[in-house]
């Protein structure tokens, strides 16, 4: 069982995949606590009967009591429990959460385009749905 | 399309440019992720044709006919574990890029490198975040001998 996390929580960055999200948690040891609604608020995760759920989708929790104390979770048990890369920095005051490597192979095998806006020399958003029914070839180029 | 926060390689892993992707009217990936130019202006450099890609596009758009070099499962590169750890890292370089702290940011890229050393997103595309020409750089170079001496594709 992991101790009881204490201390105050901080102004914190989340990167879910990237995505930017400021918040709070508490920096403690090798792990990072935050409350239930800062879980769900920054990473759409919450916690139900059926364990760690995003959306209708839950994973398990095999040690609810490591996972949980007081109100708060923490997020290096949030990453095992689904699979997810992890990277914090306390002194940053950053976690990134990547993407799993299955969630992402599945994603790129069901050969669904993903939906995509990005906006154009002229700063107006152009997404790859309005391309339906055109055929696409998109070209990703980088000036580095 | 601008694409500052690179959603792109992020959404098709990506791991180098130039790649394309074809879709089809349906929203469909037909042709999964791989390296293509559009000339041969810089063969000598990357060792790619671009004749072939071409002539597949053009029969595509006019026929409908796909190539049979795409894989079944519309994947060239399985991400694993690491390369996903890498992504993580390269996430929290850019967010201390933003603050301009670079030491952090050298650490998170150089992380991020060593997990996924095939990616030029990351080990090309962070140049700039250093300080470093990513196009005549003796960094740059150095990269590029290390492929070549490897007998890596440089583009896959």
């Amino acid at each position: 069982m992991r101790l009881a996390p204490g201390g105050e929580a901080r102004p914190a960055v989340f990167l879910d995949a990237g995505v930017r999200t400021a918040g709070s948690a508490r920096f403690e040891g090798e792990g990072v606590w935050v409350t239930e609604g800062e879980l769900t608020r920054a990473l759409g995760y919450h916690l139900s009967a059926g364990g760690l759920c995003l959306g209708d989708r839950c994973f398990p929790i095999a040690d609810r009591s490591a996972l949980t104390q007081g109100g708060r979770v923490e997020l290096r048990g949030v990453a095992r429990a689904t699979e997810r890369p992890i990277v914090i920095d306390a002194d940053l005051a950053v976690v990134s959460l990547g993407v799993a490597a299955p969630e992402r192979r599945e994603r790129l095998a069901s050969r669904r385009a993903p939906e995509l806006t990005l906006p154009d020399l002229d700063g107006a958003p152009r997404s790859l749905a309005a391309l339906r029914g055109r055929k696409v070839m998109l070209l990703a180029f980088a000036s580095w | 399309m601008l694409d500052p926060e690179r959603v792109v390689a992020e959404a098709f892993a990506m791991i180098n440019v130039p790649t394309v992707v074809w879709i089809d009217e349906d929203g469909r990936v037909v042709r999964a992720p791989d390296v293509a130019f559009a000339s041969d202006a810089f063969i000598g450099f990357h060792g790619v044709e671009s004749a072939p890609h071409t002539a597949a596009l053009r029969r595509w758009v006019t026929t409908g006919v796909l190539p049979d070099d795409s894989p079944d499962d519309g994947v060239h590169r399985a991400p694993s574990h690491e390369e996903q750890l890498a992504r993580a890292h390269l996430a929290v370089a850019r967010e201390a890029h933003r603050r301009g702290e670079e030491v952090v940011v050298r650490w998170h890229i150089a992380r991020a490198a060593a997990l996924a050393p095939d990616d030029w997103t990351i080990r090309r595309g962070t140049m700039p975040w250093l300080g470093v020409d990513p196009m005549t750089s003796d960094e740059f170079v150095a990269l590029f001998a290390e492929w070549s001496e490897a007998g890596r594709k440089y583009y896959r």
